[in-house]
């Protein structure tokens, strides 16, 4: 426990998922540290969503690491996902269920999810969790996607364009949830096509490029900004 | 259009496994026939003979055979009513309410898959019946490939309107229609079923007809039925909108936290509404066995090549009516699983669920699990029913029988899920397709291998013949350890595919 306290966030090295033709994700050497907001940026295809989707243990690595508080990513998948909230690139479709009922049932796979917390955030996003998923527009999709990934305050956001699909009011929202999250000392690797949104949350931004980490990760100036 | 065309193009391969089945049935039926019915009159009358009892004791399911000495009278009875029953399913399972702009393209883009399949399906004939250098007649098979098509898209038309209640109504619909020929009383309201006017027309034998009434009525219905579909979506979103309030709880339904029945809850409505019509099928085929039996024991005697004396006892009609019919609904019932499992993959559902701190192995043995009680309490409440009647009807059946045949289709549903689990986790994409192939191809090796001429292990694997006939014959013991080791090598393969395949769009 105390070594994984004391690993980093996400450490990842050389890793690398090819699909072949030059797609895919690689040589990705990367460390966030806990506590800590990173940001990944690039353009559709660059390989963001791969590189989460490796982090979560979705896909295999075609070679190389990656580990999550020194957890194996793909292994120690289970024990990973304990500290881990996701919010997929693609929303997934649950059909006829009610979103109240998709939040218990995630929260029952999960544990540990107080009702009060899920209250709040459907609340503050404006989510109706008594309506069929059916019938939720893409916007009160992606805010389920958000409360089902914040519910059980975890200590790693991995968020893959989190505020797609989002009006101003909850992307607003959602700024002050990843404010409240990194304050509370949750790391954070948030994946955006757009600069903006990295500026505001991320104190490193990575660049991708067709798979590859193409600019040298840097410091961003946010942290030095008065408050 | 453009919708349409990506419709089409997420069900290619459905759409490619129909048309393969529809060409695997009617030219492997075909070839069968030749190999099976002899080449003199009195073989092929003898032959027609024992087909008659058979459709005797299958009244239930299938309509009686015209001319089931002849190849043409044969297909219609062994190739063209299967395959009514195979594309009423397709269409159960490819019928999902979606969004509102989607239910005319996705219409358009089944009938579109059904007739592709139809059309491989006549395509199997004239190359099975050339094959015997025979030929059938070219206009009545074409008619038989539209009326299949014109059913598919009615039932479409109706499961789209239905909902979730779908299944249990396109089974009470088909029943309602072909109890009729065993009970009379059902006559005045079998109009209602779109299966009445597909069997108004026998295009196909000699002597057959089509009926362009029957068949425009199956066309009104894929119209009208895809319009109202159309309405109900667009009322409900309306409705919805202006009348709900905002809640921001989380469900208190505590079922969704217990392993097992939380993959059973949402589905609650659909399997308590399956347990009905079991358990009303089961009366209804209990009921008609009486009534098979004395129509079997009213045929004619002494053709040749056949016994001059036919005994007919309770428990072997009882397994042709019920048990077999209930075989056969079991193989709906896993495959409506399997796509379930199948698209919780292209849904992102999936996703979601291993985003939480939940193992690979822990979704393949719930889903399993999941399915396992869901046939449990279906092969019970069937055969509670069929038992109860079975008294009042002084059908010597021994009750222990009927709850040895319950297990056997219990673990039949199992097995066929196992398999539909391994396809689910090898290839979700697919799964429905070879799903549908692997049940088809056993279901032929069982029926048709000896006369195939298929090597006896794979006809003894496949699990229609694994099923046997237990109410006749008991429990075999040896049959439920096989049984038993394929489930646990069709789970434990599905694990370790599970574990390694990459999960996601």
């Amino acid at each position: 426990m105390l070594h994984e306290m004391a690993a980093p966030a996400i450490r990842t090295a050389a890793l690398t998922k090819d699909y072949g033709a030059g797609e895919g994700l690689f040589d990705l050497e990367l460390q966030v540290s806990a506590g800590e907001s990173f940001g990944l940026l690039g353009p559709e295809g660059a390989g963001k969503t791969t590189a989460i989707r490796l982090l979560m243990g979705m896909i295999r690595p075609t070679r190389g690491s990656a580990y999550i508080f020194g957890l194996d990513c793909f292994r120690e998948a289970v024990e990973v996902k304990r500290r881990v909230g996701h919010v997929a690139g693609k929303t997934p479709d649950f059909g006829g269920m009610r979103g109240g009922e998709i939040v218990t049932y995630l929260s029952g796979l999960r544990g540990g999810v107080h009702a009060n917390r899920v209250h709040e955030l459907a609340e503050r996003f404006g989510v109706d969790l008594g309506a069929p998923h059916r019938e939720y527009t893409q916007a009160e999709r992606q805010k389920l996607s958000i409360i089902l990934a914040f519910m059980h305050d975890p200590n790693l956001l991995i968020l893959d364009e989190p505020a797609k699909d989002l009006d101003v009011q909850a992307a607003a929202e959602l700024d002050l949830l990843l404010d409240e999250s990194r304050d509370g000392g949750s790391a954070i690797l948030l994946a955006s096509r757009d600069t903006s949104d990295l500026e505001r949350h991320c104190d490193r931004v990575g660049t991708l490029r067709r798979g590859k980490l193409a600019r040298a990760l840097e410091d961003n100036s946010r942290r030095a900004l008065p408050p | 259009m453009r919708a349409t065309a990506r419709a089409l193009s997420d069900a290619r391969w459905t759409i490619v496994a129909f048309a393969i089945a529809g060409f695997a049935i009617t030219f492997l039926q075909s070839v069968a026939f030749f190999r099976l019915a002899g080449h003199t009159f009195a073989e092929r009358a003898a032959f027609g003979y024992s087909l008659l009892l058979d459709a005797t004791a299958d009244a239930p399911l299938f309509p009686p055979p015209v001319h089931p000495e002849t190849v043409a009278g044969y297909l219609e009875l062994r190739a063209f009513a299967p395959l009514a029953i195979l594309f009423a399913a397709w269409a159960l399972v490819s019928a999902e309410r979606s969004a509102t702009a989607l239910i005319i393209p996705r219409s358009v883009a089944f009938a579109i898959g059904s007739l592709v399949a139809a059309a491989a399906a006549c395509a199997g004939v004239m190359a099975g019946v050339a094959s015997g250098g025979e030929t059938v007649d070219a206009a009545g098979l074409v008619q038989a490939g539209l009326l299949l098509v014109a059913l598919a898209s009615a039932c479409y038309a109706i499961c789209m309107c239905a909902g979730p209640m779908a299944a249990p109504l396109l089974l009470t619909l088909f029943f309602l229609n072909s109890l009729s020929r065993v009970f009379v009383q059902l006559d005045a309201v079998r109009w209602l079923s779109p299966f009445r006017y597909y069997d108004l027309s026998t295009p196909l034998p000699r002597d057959g007809h089509f009926d362009a009434g029957g068949f425009a009525v199956l066309v009104a219905i894929a119209g009208v039925g895809t319009g109202v579909a159309y309405a109900i979506s667009s009322r409900s979103r309306r409705e919805a909108a202006l009348i709900r309030r905002s809640d921001y709880e989380p469900s208190h339904a505590s079922l969704l936290t217990v392993p097992v029945l939380r993959d059973l809850y949402p589905h609650r409505m659909v399997i308590a509404a399956w347990c009905i019509a079991f358990a009303l099928l089961g009366i209804a085929l209990a009921a008609a066995t009486r009534t098979t039996m004395q129509d079997l024991l009213a045929l004619p005697r002494g053709l040749p090549g056949l016994p001059q004396y036919i005994f007919v006892f309770g428990a072997q009609v009882l397994g042709q009516t019920w048990f077999d019919v209930m075989l056969l609904m079991f193989v709906a019932l896993t495959f409506t699983f399997v796509m379930r499992w199948a698209d919780d993959d292209s849904s992102g559902r999936l996703e979601a669920t291993l985003s939480a701190p939940y193992s690979r192995s822990a979704v393949v043995l719930e889903r399993i699990a999941a399915l396992a009680v869901a046939v449990a309490i279906l092969a019970a409440v069937s055969g509670i029913a069929v038992a109860l009647t079975a008294r009042a009807s002084d059908l010597a059946v021994d009750a222990a029988r009927i709850a040895g045949a319950c297990l056997v289709l219990a673990l039949f549903g199992v097995l066929l899920g196992a398999v539909g689990v391994l396809f689910a986790s090898a290839a979700p994409r697919a799964a429905g397709a070879f799903f549908g192939a692997i049940v088809f191809a056993a279901y032929l090796a069982d029926q048709i291998g000896g006369a195939l001429r298929l090597p006896g292990w794979l006809q003894t694997v496949s699990p229609f013949r694994l099923a046997g006939a237990p109410l006749a014959n008991g429990l075999d013991p040896r049959t439920l350890a096989v049984l038993i080791a394929l489930i646990v090598a069709g789970i434990g393969s599905s694990i370790l595919v599970m574990q390694q395949r990459d999960v996601g769009r």
